[in-house]
């Protein structure tokens, strides 16, 4: 509610203001967004619940497979244009996703379950974009973006924390929307981005690094 | 107020009795339930000076004195013990020092090993503690083991845990046999109380269950503030089950503790787990006669076996909330 009160005060001050169509936001001005995101997800590994028996084979008492869900998240980016071709980025992503955890096959019959618990996360990340502006179609601009972050996942309760890091790489268009040759607020734009992120650390149960498909839709402002 | 508990805990053969997993021994004064423990900074223990067929006074002293090291060595628990000597006193003997030996227990014929105290059941501070080796049956000290004879490392470190002030595991599965026994198909604790077997050696090595019921009774260094609890309650149509035998399983790490609805109103408690997610199993004590874990009685047998459907989560240092497993009657 916070971000669509924002959102709105800043489309009526822009609306106020002698707005004149423009394809680029000034360089080195800050381009701040908000918006929703949806982050995919990913298989988390599977492990049996083993114990020892008279011989070297282990007797499985019942087996497990985790895997985190997808979900809709608060996405926010700051952007800066340093060139016309490169700039840089960085983005947070907040969700709280499942992690679903299927326990089947045991040994006295219990039937299966899905156990789940819901979590935190918090993706911190920032990289560099390079705009493709010779691939532009109208007034949407396509770029490429690369970096890594912070990974940060909140068990259910929050009494437990895990940490990890990131990589991504990705695209999307940008759209100048309004621009105003001067004052605090500069112009306004939308953007799309898709992602593949590969966490590594967190909530897991393999110890491997999980890709992670991530799509968001934000506006930003600029100033 | 001093009181022997005689033949405490014993560990089986092939058939018969069954234990539980990680479960402290405990002193009853009253309502109140006080745990088995040693207060000796290093407790000190005795072995016969009589071996048996197969293995000579010396070898049991040595396989003894390696399942003391393997408690010992446990790094986050603070339990130390030390050889005095030989004795010619027979276990269960009540003269104040605690004896390791062989005795022939023909009546036993399931029983592979017990374990007898005397305790201050106002404290419950262990005095003496005696632990027999059934000599009817055949014992081995191999290093690898002897297929037609039991280990007496693998017995020994079992005792042992009961010798600390450890109860039974349930953690395993056991089946019916023809004659009536039962025979283990798998277990994941060292405490589990029927034997996997002649010539198997195994249970010379601690599981994590057993290392969280030792290092919960003795905790050494930071383990209460690097490892979690979960706390519960197991109820069927609203009232409390007693006797449930839970365990959690971390997905991450492989491992499986467990624990017992034992508290009022079928609460449970269990510590040392690694911080995480965990799930969470409840069973009826089925697999061994409830007798080897609990002496009293109202032990409830008559649900499923269930899986809860929530993660619970063991945070560091700290205890899960409160949470309800619902069973159903079988």
């Amino acid at each position: 509610m916070i971000v669509r009160t924002s959102l709105i005060t800043v489309l009526v001050v822009l609306a106020a203001s002698t707005a004149r169509a423009q394809t680029d936001p000034p360089l080195h001005h800050l381009q701040l967004g908000a918006g929703v995101g949806f982050f995919g997800g990913a298989a988390l590994g599977d492990a049996d619940a083993n114990l020892r028996t008279s011989s070297s084979d282990p007797y499985r008492l019942f087996a497990t497979s985790s895997r985190q869900a997808g979900t809709v998240g608060l996405d926010l980016n700051l952007a800066v244009d340093l060139t016309r071709r490169f700039g840089l980025e960085a983005h947070t992503l907040f969700a709280r996703p499942d992690v679903q955890t299927s326990v089947t096959g045991d040994a006295e019959g219990a039937p299966p379950v899905d156990a789940v618990e819901r979590l935190d996360q918090y993706l911190i990340d920032g990289g560099i974009v390079i705009r493709l502006r010779e691939l532009r179609m109208k007034s949407w601009e396509p770029f490429a973006s690369a970096g890594a972050g912070y990974l940060r996942q909140l068990h259910e309760g929050l009494t437990l924390s895990e940490h990890g890091h990131l990589f991504y790489f990705g695209g999307g268009v940008r759209r100048v929307l309004l621009l105003r040759p001067k004052g605090f607020l500069r112009g306004l734009g939308a953007r799309g981005d898709v992602r593949l992120t590969i966490l590594s650390g967190g909530i897991t149960v393999e110890d491997k690094r999980r890709q992670h498909l991530s799509a968001s839709a934000s506006l930003f402002v600029v100033f | 107020m001093r009181r022997a508990l005689t033949l405490l805990v014993m560990i089986v053969s092939l058939t018969a009795q069954p234990a539980e997993a990680y479960l402290h021994l405990t002193s009853s004064t009253g309502s109140t339930q006080t745990p088995l423990k040693w207060n000796q900074t290093r407790v000190r223990w005795f072995a016969t000076d009589r071996g048996v067929a197969g293995v000579t006074a010396g070898q049991f002293q040595t396989a003894v004195a390696a399942g003391f090291a393997t408690w010992e060595a446990v790094p986050t628990a603070s339990v130390a013990f030390q050889f005095v000597g030989f004795t010619s006193a027979a276990p269960f003997d009540d003269d104040g020092i605690s004896t390791f030996g062989f005795d022939a227990q023909p009546d036993l014929d399931r029983v592979l090993g017990a374990t007898s105290f005397v305790v201050d059941r106002l404290t419950g501070e262990i005095v003496e503690s005696d632990v027999f080796f059934n000599s009817i049956f055949t014992w081995s000290t191999a290093a690898a083991g002897d297929a037609s004879r039991f280990d007496l490392q693998s017995v020994a470190t079992h005792e042992i845990g009961h010798f600390v002030g450890l109860g039974h595991s349930a953690i395993g599965e056991t089946e019916i046999r023809p004659d009536g026994g039962r025979r283990v198909l798998a277990s994941g604790a060292v405490m589990f109380p029927i034997s996997l077997g002649r010539g198997v050696t195994a249970d010379r090595t601690l599981q994590p269950d057993d290392i969280a019921g030792v290092s919960d009774l003795y905790p050494n260094g930071d383990f209460e503030d690097t490892t979690g609890a979960i706390s519960g309650r197991v109820v069927r149509n609203g009232t409390g089950v007693i006797g449930a035998h839970v365990t959690a399983f971390n997905p991450k790490t492989g491992v499986t503790i467990g624990g017992f609805s034992i508290g009022e109103g079928g609460t449970f408690q269990i510590a040392g787990l690694t911080p995480g997610a965990h799930v969470i199993r409840v069973e009826p004590l089925d697999d061994a006669d409830i007798d080897s874990f609990f002496s009293p009685s109202g032990i409830d047998l008559d649900f499923q076996v269930t899986l809860f459907p929530r993660l619970i989560v063991a945070p560091e240092g700290g205890a899960s909330d409160r949470f309800d497993v619902s069973v159903r009657p079988k």
